[in-house]
This record gives structure tokens, C-alpha cells and sequence, in this order.
């Protein structure tokens, strides 16, 4: 059945993987299996909800609520300017909504500053692909994990954070070597060849180091570092003094290994890099990401089926807010300072030019950092709970409070943020609406309606065109009237860019197709007679720079901001805890099955020595201070944590009571995995 | 033939405590506790969980669980972008 409206009679009873879907073949993880559950939850939310003199959040209808929201942000712009209204979304909503919101917001309503909760993801990787390859364009397809003779694996545990992925390497036939740079033993490390434990922010160095052995060893590429990069001698020089023997100490990696490592990669007919949250959530991790692409570019693997180097990515949909939110980059991934690519947008929209800002969104640090001084006084968050997940949160929960009107748009009305709210506004959840989700491997793939959502929640799109129309800019949005129709609107604007999707005959060929990655464009249509199911990128060599040449960037090595001290001994490492839990768990805590699949409690794991030291065994109470916060979790007794190290999981509200603020100034992405904590026995 | 269970010579005090169905009267921690889904009190009847032929290329359905209908839809948690088969039936929109 096609349908992405499965008619309001029909209604969901249950659901299994689909075994023909080019993605996962059959392969589910539990949050998937769960899928429906979760919308069941009573924490749903049912009704606006307005913040009254009384300070209770009281139901409201739709028409009190959107009149307010109006009224509300409307002031605050006469008051203190367009700009001191902001906005902060997501990479849960679908890539129409995405756009319909950033499109509203800047070309509608007069935002200045609007920014993701992708920035906490996946923002280094965007940063560094956009500068290596002139565009921001993961080049693999899933298929590469099953092609690769080697597979490097840095900060990144797929075993846990993407299982999936982890099952289409277990498929691989060719006993790939599987090299992991991981701190800590990982599930992921303990079913690697070659686990590299590196120091916590050694990773450059690591790198480098290889790098330096692959220059020395020969084991280049040189026609491909010729022909499609730039930049390979001042990489040389600057690798020269990172040799194995210079970084081993620093690393904590024996000089073998490191060579071991690098002749792997080297050697390999097939290598292929792979990085997430280890690298995206780091102080340097542009830089670093940019040292895994180095080495893929200059052992000339690219494009070819096993090769690549790619950032894995997080939420769903967090391809679709770096394509299509209009908030760091201008809808479509345009630049908003470029005087052409505006009118280009605003010709292909049909709307006056001067709608369209002429310069980017603060990023999120910036934002938050603009509520702190005044400078922000209203703000709209869409599907995401930043009063648990920023960094610091302690921190930004007083912020919360500065602002003059704080709406959160969401699914549940019960999350740390929403609690805040002067404004809710209930939104429907996946499987009670329908767009686009595009995936790590660039997929565009159907979101469907097989439910009603709860009580009078609509979906985000039809929240956004009241707003359109309470705010007086109907008219602006008149073509915006059905996910679908905006899916053509982004069609017209992928037109000839490195995403085109031109080509796609609509959501009906997106669903008979199994998803299409992007580029699809029109020539490419009509030369397939169906789209081909695995797409990688670059097989010609040619990347998205004017010279069609990729660039081999590197930089200085930075220090840690808080290394571990005498008053602070140990550091804190944060990262997923299981398969079945998902970042602030406010859709995961609703499931009965997957609440039994993680510890309830938040726990901190600690090494055995570690733990003898402060006479703790498995189960005791610890209590873990940084210079922020403390709180107290029971300790978990591992060695695959190395002494001297802690980790707690993210998904437990307090772990962002410890973190510290500090951010790649690049990406501007939070790092979250490194700060110094001390333990005591509680 | 039955096998008789072991006679039981615990005082009455002692069985009724250790009693599986009887919960103790007073709220004093134990040292050990049977996990509570060894004694649903509430949930679905069996006769509810029987298996039917799914259709579909379901397989084996209780009929709760039962479809007229199945539909792709793309999964809404990581960007993995696994496809979830849905089972859809035919009749009133509830919830």
C-alpha cells in the first residue's frame, strides 16, 4: 500500500523490520521494535498549554494559544528588535517541516538566529566536509561496510550507538581488518582486530602519526593525491615530527601499533573510515575529522565500493536540518551572504528578496550565550530538550528563566525544557505524519501517518502554517500547503547542486524505491531506468571545490582546557549507554520493554583500581564532582574504562551538570567528553 | 502416576511468608525479591496471545495483532534509516 496517509481509518497495530528495505534487511534494534509503544505514553502532550499568573500551565485553545504566540513574539520584536527573537530545532522533525520552519521563521516572521540541536551532533562533520570537499557530502553508501578489507572506526561504538551498522560490517565476507580509536573497551573495541586506547584528545596526534608512517612507508596514492587533492606537501611537513615514536607516549599506543595501524590502512585494496560523537563532540574535532579524511585522500581511498571517509550520523533527520533548515546555511544549503545564491532562493521560492537575511544564524552557543546578555528575549524550541542535553545545563536552566517567552513545540509536554514553557504547542510524533527523513548515506526516505495523534497535537507542519497564517504572512506560504508540495519546493532548489533530487518522481517512486540518496537529478532519471539502491560519491575523483580539487587541511594541536589535576584527578567521559535508550529518553522512558533493558538509575563506570582506591565495590553509591556540579550515581565496577577515567552515560539528566562549556571553534559543537571530576564514596 | 510434593514442615508463619501469591502484610525490606513478571496481575490473557497465520509476510499473529494491511515507513530514532514495516487495519481511528 502506498499511501503516506494511510487514510484516517486505518490505524497501526504493530510493526517488524522490512526485509526488502535496502537499509537494514530485515534488522531492527529495540528502540525500532518500539516504535509505536512510545506514542502511547501519557506524558503525551494533548492541548496547548498557557503559563498563567498563577504560574500553572493551564490548557488553552489552539486559537488563544497561536494569537498568544503571535502577540507575544510580535512585542518582543517592536520592543528589542526582530533578532531577539530565536529559534531552536532539531533533527527529529522531516526535512519539509525543517524547511517550512526556517523558512517561516527568517523569510516570515524576521528571525535573525535560529540553530539545531544538530549542532550538538553533528556540526564538526559538516565543518570539516565542507572544507575538504567544498561541500558538506558524507560519500558512502551502506554498502561499503560490507566491501571494506579495513575498517577504522574513530570514536565511534556502532555495536551500541548505531546496531544496524554494526550488523551490515558483521556481514561483511572479506575478514576485514577492524581497527577501533576508542578510550575506552568498548563493545565495539572488544570485537575489533586492532583496538588502539588512546588517551581521551590524543586523537590528532594519533593520527597524525599514522599519517607520518603512511608518507614514510610509501604506502601513497600518488596519481590520486596528484590528480584530486591539494595540499600534500604542507600536509607532509606538517606531519614529519608527529612519527610514532614522538606521539606514543602522549597517545598511550606502544610505536608497533601504531605502525600496525597505519600499515593496515596502507596496504589495504578497500579501507574505509568511519567517525562519530568520539570526534564530532571534541574541542578540536573539525581538525580531527579532517585527519581521518586526510588519511582516506591520500591512500587514494575514495570511491570506490569499501572506501570513503565517513561521519556517521546521529539523529534521523540531521542530514535534513543541514540541508534544509535556513539557519547556518540559506535553504538548500545556499550561503545567505551570497547577493546571487539569495535572489536564486527567493526566484525559486517566489518571494521579494529582502525576506531572505543577508548574513547566517548565531549557532546555538551563540544563542544561548545571547539570552544570557539580553540580546535574545524570545524563544521558540521545536522538538528537542535543551534543558537536559546542553552542556552545563545547570547553567542554561537559569537562562531559561531570563527570557521574556519561552514556546516549546513538542510531542511530550512533561521534558525538563517543556516544564519551563510559558507556550506548549503539542506536536504529532513519527508514524502520525508524513515527509522525509534523509539518512547517513544521504537517503531520502518516507515517514508515514498510520495514527491520529493524541488529543487536538497536530503535526509540526500544520502548526507552522496556522502560525503562517496568525502571523499575517499567509500569502508568503501559499504554495506550502502539504509536505509534499514543499518536497517539490526543495526539489526546485536542489536543481544542479551537489544534492539534486530532481530527479525523484515524487514520494511515490521515494516509496517504491526502498528511499534514493541524493544526487538524483533528472539526467540521472532518465538513464536509470530505477534508482540504483547503493550510491557513493566521488567516483570520478572530482570533488566540490571550483578547482574539482579536494583540500588536505591540518592545524596545530590544542590542549585540553581542564586536564586532570590534584584537586580534580580523573576525567569524565559521557557517550550512549545502550541500544535502548536514545539521548534525553523522552520518547525511550515510555516503553516498557526498553526501560528494562537499561539501569534506571544513573550509573557512572569506574576501573577496578580506581574503585579499590576509594573502597567502593559494584552497586555502591559514588558521588562525582567537577568544578560545575556535583551528583551522586552508583558506581559500576569495568575495566573497559582505563584507570583514572569515569564515564556516565548522557541519557541521565545529570550528567550535564559536570560538563564543561567549551566548544570547537570551527563547528562551534560542544565538547562533551572531556572535563576532570574527583569521586568520593557517598 | 504424580509425584507428591515434599511435606512441608515449616511453621505456618514461616510458609505463609514464604507464600508466592500472598503479599507479606508489612512493607519491611527483603532480602530477596522475585522479579514481578513472574506474577502478572493485570495484562492479556492467554487465550488472547494464540497465533494465527499473520498474512502479509507476517507469520504467526495473535489476533490483537492482527492486519489487514502493511505499509514501509523509515524509523524516527538514529539516522541509520532502517525501514519498519507497518501492520495497518481497517477500522476506526481509536486512542
Amino acid at each position: 500500500m502506498w499511501t503516506p496517509v494511510a487514510c484516517s481509518r486505518w490505524r497501526s497495530v504493530g510493526l517488524t523490520p522490512e526485509t526488502s528495505y535496502p537499509v537494514n534487511l530485515g534488522m531492527a534494534c529495540p528502540k525500532g521494535w518500539e516504535a509505536l509503544e512510545v506514542l502511547n505514553s501519557e506524558k503525551r502532550a494533548h492541548y496547548p498549554l498557557l503559563r498563567q499568573a498563577d504560574g500553572t500551565q493551564q490548557r488553552v485553545s489552539w486559537d488563544t494559544a497561536l494569537t498568544t504566540f503571535t502577540e507575544r513574539f510580535k512585542s518582543i520584536q517592536a520592543k528589542h528588535g526582530n533578532a531577539a527573537v530565536a529559534f531552536v530545532s532539531t533533527g527529529q522533525i522531516v526535512s519539509e517541516e525543517m524547511a517550512f520552519l526556517g523558512a517561516l521563521a527568517k523569510f516570515g516572521m524576521g528571525v535573525q538566529h535560529g540553530d539545531g540541536n544538530t549542532r550538538q551532533c553533528m556540526a564538526t562533520a559538516v565543518s570539516a566536509y565542507k572544507e575538504s570537499f567544498g561541500f558538506d557530502a558524507p560519500p558512502y553508501t551502506y554498502d561499503d561496510f560490507e566491501q571494506s578489507d579495513c575498517l577504522v572506526f574513530v570514536g565511534a561504538n556502532p555495536c551500541i550507538g548505531h546496531p544496524i551498522m554494526w550488523e551490515r560490517v558483521l556481514r561483511n565476507q572479506k575478514s576485514p581488518e577492524i581497527i577501533v580509536l576508542d578510550p575506552r573497551r568498548t563493545e565495539t573495541a572488544m570485537a575489533s582486530t586492532q583496538h588502539l586506547q588512546l588517551n581521551p584528545k590524543s586523537d590528532l596526534a594519533l593520527l597524525y602519526a599514522i599519517t607520518q608512517h603512511l608518507i614514510a612507508a610509501n604506502l601513497i596514492d600518488y596519481d590520486f593525491v596528484n590528480a584530486h587533492t591539494e595540499g600534500f606537501e604542507e600536509l607532509a611537513a606538517h606531519v614529519s615530527a608527529f612519527t610514532p615514536e614522538a606521539v606514543s607516549q602522549q597517545c598511550g599506543i606502544p610505536v608497533l601499533d601504531i605502525r600496525r595501524a597505519a600499515e593496515s590502512i596502507g596496504r589495504a585494496s578497500a579501507a574505509s573510515l568511519w567517525w562519530t560523537m568520539g570526534v564530532n563532540q571534541s574541542y578540536e574535532g573539525t581538525r580531527v575529522a579532517q585527519a581521518i579524511i586526510n588519511i582516506a585522500l591520500i591512500t587514494g581511498n575514495f570511491g570506490r565500493p569499501g572506501t570513503g571517509a565517513n561521519s556517521i550520523t546521529g539523529q534521523c533527520n540531521a542530514m535534513g536540518s543541514r540541508l534544509w533548515s535556513n539557519t547556518t546555511n540559506l535553504l538548500g544549503h545556499f550561503k545567505f551572504e551570497s547577493a546571487d545564491d539569495r535572489q536564486h532562493v527567493a526566484e525559486t521560492l517566489g518571494i521579494d528578496v529582502d525576506r531572505i537575511p543577508n548574513e547566517g544564524s548565531w549557532a546555538y552557543d551563540e544563542i544561548v550565550e545571547g539570552i544570557r546578555n539580553g540580546e535574545i528575549k524570545g524563544l521558540w524550541v521545536i522538538a528537542t530538550n535543551p534543558a537536559h542535553s546542553w552542556i552545563n545545563r545547570g547553567d542554561f536552566r537559569e537562562l531559561l528563566g531570563k527570557l521574556d517567552f519561552l514556546v516549546v513545540q513538542d510531542m511530550y509536554d512533561q521534558t525538563d525544557t517543556a516544564k519551563h514553557a510559558d507556550l506548549v504547542l503539542p506536536a504529532a510524533g513519527w508514524g502520525e505524519k508524513v515527509g522525509t527523513f534523509i539518512n547517513s548515506e544521504r537517503r531520502y526516505g518516507l515517514v508515514k501517518k498510520v495514527r491520529r495523534a493524541p488529543g487536538e497535537a497536530l503535526a509540526d507542519f500544520q502548526i507552522f502554517r496556522a502560525i503562517a497564517a496568525y502571523w499575517g504572512v499567509g500569502d508568503v506560504f501559499a504554495e506550502w500547503t502539504d509536505p509534499e508540495a514543499v518536497f517539490r519546493i526543495m526539489q526546485r532548489l536542489s536543481r544542479n547542486r551537489p544534492n539534486d533530487i530532481s530527479g525523484i518522481d515524487g514520494y511515490q517512486q521515494l516509496d517504491a524505491s526502498g528511499g534514493i540518496q541524493w544526487p538524483f537529478s533528472e539526467a540521472e532519471s532518465q538513464q536509470e531506468d530505477a534508482p540504483v539502491q547503493q550510491r557513493r560519491l566521488f567516483s570520478d575523483g572530482r570533488f566540490y571545490h571550483e578547482n574539482g580539487k579536494a583540500r588536505l587541511i591540518v592545524d596545530q594541536i590544542t590542549p585540553m582546557p581542564e586536564p586532570p589535576d590534584v584537586d580534580y584527578p580523573h576525567l569524565l567521559l559521557t557517550g550512549r549507554g545502550t541500544v535502548s535508550q536514545w539521548h534525553t529518553q523522552t520518547r525511550t522512558e515510555n516503553s516498557k520493554v526498553l526501560r528494562k533493558l537499561y539501569p534506571q538509575q544513573p550509573y557512572a563506570e569506574i576501573h577496578p583500581r580506581d574503585a579499590a582506591k576509594l573502597d567502593v565495590i559494584n552497586g555502591d553509591r559514588i558521588r562525582v564532582r567537577s568544578r560545575r556540579g556535583e551528583v551522586e550515581v552508583t558506581a559500576m565496577v569495568t575495566p573497559t574504562v582505563r584507570s583514572g577515567h569515569v564515564f556516565i552515560p548522557m541519557h541521565y539528566r545529570i550528567v550535564n551538570e559536570l560538563t564543561l562549556s567549551h566548544f570547537d571553534p570551527h563547528s562551534h559543537q560542544p565538547s562533551y567528553k572531556d572535563c576532570a571530576v574527583c569521586l568520593e564514596k557517598v | 502416576m504424580s509425584i507428591a510434593p515434599p511435606p512441608n514442615n515449616e511453621p505456618a508463619e514461616i510458609q505463609a511468608k514464604n507464600s508466592l501469591t500472598d503479599a507479606p502484610a508489612d512493607d519491611a525490606r527483603r532480602g530477596f525479591e522475585l522479579p514481578q513478571v513472574l506474577q502478572a496481575r493485570s495484562g492479556r490473557m492467554t487465550r488472547e496471545l494464540l497465533l494465527h497465520p499473520g498474512q502479509h509476510g507476517l507469520g504467526m499473529t495473535p489476533d490483537a495483532m492482527k492486519a489487514d494491511s502493511t505499509t514501509t515507513a523509515t524509523c524516527g530514532y538514529c539516522a541509520t534509516g532502517c525501514g519498519l514495516r507497518l501492520h495497518v487495519r481497517d477500522g476506526e481511528a481509536s486512542d
